[in-house]
């Protein structure tokens, strides 16, 4: 048998530098990178703003120039440096938010999923009521009952975008759970909890961190549209939202400049989430072709 | 308080390793009133150190039955016993010595190891869920252990499934089986899915594993080939039922019931001479919805008659010993009537 | 009779491409009418490479290096693209494994075996028809007419073989090329696919079958000859009844061995 045995023997793990990641899944590697920037400057926004985001600075409505780099607003603020704050808050709404939202989501997917008929059934019904409703729709009326403050806006955030984790989480646990390994973890004495926890969570993290990397993208929409409707913050606060709406009339007698900058970066923003996001999945699938 | 005593000292003598009692399964059909009759009335008894083998077709209740055995599936009627205790009456205690004791190795070596996990912490697993390990040292040494005892020392601590071949995988899944020192294992199709020299390695550690520890296997499996030589008693399954049941020796010999005579004839041997007996079984297997009225074989078997119509034939002793056939017409077939020519004109009855 | 040979493959070398290097080749295997002939190898050994490279499947980056496939004097490696389509799926048929996978869910099974008759034969959609009910009550499907307008999902693994079958079969081809045709199939079906290509291969004067196959009980019952593959290498090609008495190499020893058990 010497002659076949090598057959067997384990296979060599494949190292992968930095530079071929970037070749073979280039949206993750740029859409990291420039989620990694938007955190940065979020961080180092004090350093990086030439002015105080919330006090006004010179004459309102300057155009862009060398000592206000985007202009400033109908306030007088100066908008570069309301632009580089920005991220501070809506990140920090939408992070949370998301977090929240998956932590609340999963255990409940997880849940109706595992759980045998009249749960499982009851839990996805529940979902479908949810989610009938227009998820910015939703947004807007609970924001409006309840005040659009920051620790309202997270909540509201982690409430409407809770089901589609949990809906997530059911098809994995409904789809995992007929899995071999799943049946050998029962043998091994794996309870159900255990079961959950050890063996289907882990192989569902990559469609949930997708999900998340969608829903940071999301609900910096969400956030910066109920602020732009003013159903959210309020000025000054130095949001995206915020600043379009406050500058939106503006647009119609060519003061485009406090609309147009925050516009730019957050739909860059956004956009970068996404990447992320389908850059996670093009990983995932990668690794499950390679067995 | 005598017969509980009786009892114990019945299972601790050890006669019977596990055992299946009149096991019955039924799937409900959704959205009809109908059932699909998986397993109906099997009992199956397993003495210490002994290799059964379960054959049929697919559709045959094989592989449910041993989804019964390891709980992963409950019985509609009837019990499985581990040492002479029924799983459904067991307090917590007997309950773990039964997840210890019983163990599994699975069909798909790509899909029964969580790709997330180390193989290290899959095999220890079962240690840390049945508290049987002393520390997590402790147990991630006796999980090395396992791996050494069907040729895997070379693994390392960050050593995952997907860096592993099929054959070196199912040998994860048979070191899985092994930590707790089962008495018992449930071999679901352990090699259908593995390249020959692959199924030859496992088949090898599989029973260097049986001569060093004395564990029972129940080998589930469609390949007649390797059933021979590898097991001492063989059941033959056909719609549910078992057909036929004895030493491996007298089924292959006397293939007492029709089905398994079509069965083991059409088992293409990988040997050029031994052709004798090659035959086709005309037709396809019934749907286990609606079974055959009588004997679920008749409408492919070469011999029915219209009494078999009449009542499911119950196992019974063919030769006098523990040799159990389900046929009415087994009195003739054990006189040695040879049926390998009758079977070629007798096509879809 | 003797020299005429139906598929001759000529010193051919096929590059593997993928992470780690692999190369299949050089082989040369001849088929001759009538003949079936058995590729064997374990995981690995370069079987399904051979069989891309027959039925010109083979996938990027995987790519043919050298040699020849030669059928009626034409090198089908240097074959315009058109006279390809005539032969490929005509003149030579391929039965694959995993019928689920190789049938469209979508289109009821006889229009698909339709199709590919078609193809290669000016008839009309009733003709075609007619023949595809013809071939699917020869390879043994019951109730054939009314299995023409099932769906793949609505049919057995064996049925759903059987399909294959005559796909691979419906031009009534002159090489048949089948890559485990029988892999997933309970053994009784099993016997029953396997002899129902046997006898359509030996039904016509001028039709050879090529088999890949890891099963060598197969290879004992229906093969002429037999190809061991290992590691991209033919290492013995001999006829079957020689091989299994007096193996040569190491690797068929060990093929042997292992399909008696451990």
């Amino acid at each position: 048998m010497t002659a076949i045995s090598s057959i067997s023997k384990s296979r060599p793990r494949v190292k992968r530098s930095p530079k071929s990641v970037l070749k073979r899944n280039p949206q993750l590697a740029i859409g990291l990178a420039a989620v990694g920037i938007v955190l940065a400057v979020a961080v180092l926004a004090p350093v990086l703003a030439p002015h105080d985001p919330e006090r006004v600075v010179g004459p309102a409505l300057l155009e862009p120039s060398a000592e206000y780099w985007f202009g400033t607003d109908r306030s007088g603020l100066d908008v570069f440096s309301r632009v580089i704050y920005a991220p501070r808050i809506d990140l920090l709404l939408a992070g949370v938010g998301t977090l929240l939202a998956a932590l609340l989501g999963v255990p409940l997917g997880a849940l109706a999923g595992y759980a045998p008929g009249f749960v499982g059934e009851l839990i996805s019904r529940v979902l479908d009521v949810v989610q009938a409703f227009p998820f910015f729709i939703l947004a807007m009326c609970l924001l409006g009952i309840v005040g659009g403050t920051v620790p309202n806006i997270i909540a509201v955030l982690a409430v409407v975008n809770a089901p589609i984790y949990a809906r997530l989480m059911f098809g994995q646990t409904q789809t995992l759970r007929n899995r071999t390994f799943v049946d050998a973890a029962r043998v091994s004495g794996c309870r159900p909890r255990q079961v959950i926890f050890a063996h289907i969570l882990p192989n569902s993290m990559a469609p949930i961190l997708a999900q998340m990397s969608v829903t940071l993208g999301m609900s910096i929409i969400l956030v910066a549209g109920v602020s732009f409707v003013g159903a959210g913050l309020r000025p000054p606060t130095a949001e995206w939202g915020v600043m379009i709406g406050d500058a939106a009339g503006g647009m119609f007698t060519g003061q485009w400049w406090p609309v147009i900058f925050p516009g730019v970066v957050l739909a860059l923003t956004v956009m970068s989430f996404a990447l992320v996001s389908n850059g996670i999945t093009a990983a995932n699938e990668a690794r499950s072709r390679r067995g | 308080m005598n017969d509980k005593r009786a009892e114990k000292r019945a299972a601790d003598s050890g006669e019977f390793v596990l055992e299946c009692r009149d096991l019955v399964r039924h799937f409900p059909v959704k959205g009809t009133k109908k059932v699909v009759q998986a397993v109906n009335d099997v009992s199956l008894s397993f003495r210490p150190g002994e290799t059964v083998a379960l054959v049929g077709e697919s559709g045959s209740g094989k592989s449910t039955i041993g989804r019964m055995i390891l709980d992963l599936l409950k019985p509609t009627s009837g019990d499985v016993l581990y040492q002479g205790r029924p799983l459904a009456g067991m307090n917590r205690q007997e309950y773990r010595d039964y997840r210890a004791g019983v163990q599994a190795v699975f069909q798909d070596p790509y899909d029964s190891l969580n790709p997330t996990k180390t193989v290290l912490s899959t095999v220890r697993e079962p240690l840390k869920r049945l508290g049987l390990e002393e520390s997590a040292a402790d147990g991630l040494r006796r999980a090395m252990e396992a791996l050494e005892t069907v040729g895997l020392g070379d693994i390392t601590r960050k050593t995952r499934p997907h860096d592993l071949s099929g054959s070196a995988r199912q040998r994860v899944g048979i070191a899985r089986a092994l930590v707790t020192r089962p008495r018992f294992i449930v071999l679901d199709e352990p090699t259908s899915a593995l390249s020959p020299i692959a199924r030859a390695e496992v088949m090898k550690a599989l029973h260097e594993v049986q001569q060093a520890t004395g564990v029972s296997y129940l080998f589930i499996t469609h390949d007649l080939a390797i059933v021979e030589s590898l097991a001492r008693r063989v059941a033959v399954m056909y719609l549910g039922r078992v057909v036929e049941m004895g030493t491996a020796e007298e089924v292959f010999r006397l293939r007492a019931h029709p089905y398994t005579e079509a069965l083991l004839g059409s088992v293409l041997f990988p040997d050029p001479e031994r052709l004798a007996g090659f035959s086709v079984l005309r037709g396809e297997i019934p749907s286990p919805i609606d079974l055959p009225r009588g004997c679920a074989f008749r409408t492919r078997c070469p011999i029915a008659t219209d009494e078999c119509e009449e009542g499911v034939p119950a196992l019974a002793t063919a030769t006098g010993t523990d040799h159990l056939v389900a046929c009415i017409e087994r009195d003739t077939r054990s006189q040695g009537l040879h049926l390998a020519t009758t079977m070629e004109g007798n096509q879809n009855t | 009779m003797a020299d005429h040979i139906v598929l001759d493959i000529r010193d051919l070398r096929v590059d593997g491409g993928g992470d780690r290097p692999f190369t299949l080749g050089p082989i040369d295997l001849a088929l001759a009418p009538q003949e079936i002939v058995g590729v064997v190898g374990d995981s690995g050994a370069g079987k399904s490479l051979l069989v891309s490279t027959l039925t010109h499947t083979l996938r990027d980056p995987a790519a043919v290096t050298g040699g020849q496939i030669v059928f009626e004097d034409e090198d089908l490696l240097k074959a315009e693209p058109k006279l390809l389509q005539s032969i490929r799926g005509g003149r030579i048929g391929f039965i694959g494994s995993n019928p689920h996978g190789l049938l469209h869910p979508m289109l009821p099974v006889g229009r698909q075996v339709a199709n590919v008759l078609r193809a290669h034969k000016p008839l009309s959609k009733a003709e075609a028809r007619e023949q595809v009910l013809e071939m699917f009550t020869a390879v043994g499907i019951p109730d054939p007419l009314r299995r023409l307008d099932a769906y793949p999902h609505e049919l057995s693994g064996g049925m759903a073989q059987r399909v294959v079958i005559a796909v691979g079969l419906i031009c009534d081809p002159d090489v048949v090329i089948a890559d485990e045709p029988t892999a997933g199939l309970d053994v009784t079906i099993q016997a029953q696919v396997l002899e129902l290509i046997e006898s359509t291969v030996r039904s016509r004067e001028n039709r050879a079958l090529l088999l890949a196959t890891r099963d060598l009980g197969i290879v004992a019952r229906f093969c002429d000859r037999v190809v061991i593959l290992d590691a991209g290498e033919v290492v013995e090609q001999r006829p079957t009844g020689e091989l299994f008495r007096d193996p040569e190499t190491d690797v068929s020893r060990a093929l042997l061995a292992a399909s008696r058990g451990f």
